[in-house]
């Protein structure tokens, strides 16, 4: 802790002696003071972030999934091919099996 | 903490600052009347040392204005004594700057007759006015050290903190303030 005591006593001491007193407030200072006070905006905690944080990572995460989107269309084309083949198939299964019923009926 | 406990001694009423404070935030000005009650009396000497009597009330609002705003912003309610003392400092550096030093010095000799009248006390009167003008000589880094420390009794640690400057630069202004009052008094005439 640092010492407060004075060392250098004797300008210390003439420097409190002789210092002017301090001039009393207007009366009312007080009370301007008080009426002038603005409301107190509270500051901006961690809490309060929390939603811009969220928003914050969604957008992160929707961009993220945009990128990774065009990535995934091979796999998606394959599947498509695969579809179309199986439905080809079934069709031509189909139209084998129904071809005969409906060309011409038996005798 | 050595401020903490400054604080401490300079404020031993009950509620403490830091429940004043809690209770301003809640926008209690009743609680913020009690700290202006607490603190308004060393501010306002601070301020008159540094500053004069020119605009003495409307600096003393302005710190109590700043520290209501500011309230919200600080994280230490322990040192506020600390705090409240860094923005009087800054309101009467920004002072300093927009009215002129020298302007200043003028009014406050000005309005200094007004306050001492006494005819039965010229001497007195006279060391005043030399003590007056010895502080107000002084840069202002200087005078707000010697201001602090050897009239106000606050402790170099305190003073660091409230500049946010070393311990050894409080030291060193501390020195160069004394020195130059004592020349400044020698020149006058008066020779401690």
């Amino acid at each position: 802790m640092t010492t407060p005591l004075p060392d250098d006593p004797q300008l210390v001491s003439f420097l409190r002696q002789h210092q002017s007193p301090v001039p009393a407030p207007a009366l009312d200072l007080e009370a301007r003071l008080l009426a002038t006070l603005p409301p107190h905006v509270a500051p901006r905690s961690a809490g309060r972030r929390w939603p811009f944080v969220l928003a914050i990572g969604a957008a992160a995460l929707w961009g993220l999934g945009q990128v990774l989107i065009p990535a995934r269309q091979p796999e998606t084309l394959r599947l498509a091919t695969v579809e179309t083949h199986l439905e080809e198939s079934w069709s031509h299964v189909f139209s084998a099996h129904a071809e005969p019923w409906t060309t011409e009926p038996l005798p | 903490m050595v401020a903490s406990s400054r604080v401490a001694e300079a404020s031993p009423t009950f509620p403490d600052d830091t429940a004043l404070i809690q209770r301003c935030l809640g926008g209690d000005t009743q609680s913020f009347q009690v700290l202006y009650r607490r603190y308004q009396s060393r501010v306002r000497g601070t301020l008159y040392r540094l500053c004069g009597p020119t605009h003495l009330d409307d600096l003393v609002q302005d710190v109590f204005l700043r520290v209501w705003r500011g309230l919200p912003r600080l994280r230490q309610p322990q040192l506020f004594g600390v705090w409240l003392y860094r923005i009087a400092l800054n309101v009467a550096a920004d002072h300093r700057h927009q009215a002129g030093l020298q302007r200043d010095q003028q009014r406050t000799l000005a309005a200094q007759g007004h306050h001492h009248t006494d005819p039965l006390d010229l001497n007195h009167c006279h060391y005043q006015d030399l003590v007056e003008r010895g502080i107000r000589q002084l840069p202002f880094e200087q005078r707000a050290v010697l201001i602090l420390h050897d009239l106000e009794d606050r402790p170099q640690k305190e003073i660091a903190e409230i500049l946010k400057i070393p311990v050894g630069t409080v030291k060193s202004r501390l020195f160069r303030a004394r020195a130059a009052l004592r020349q400044f008094f020698a020149d006058e005439g008066v020779h401690l």
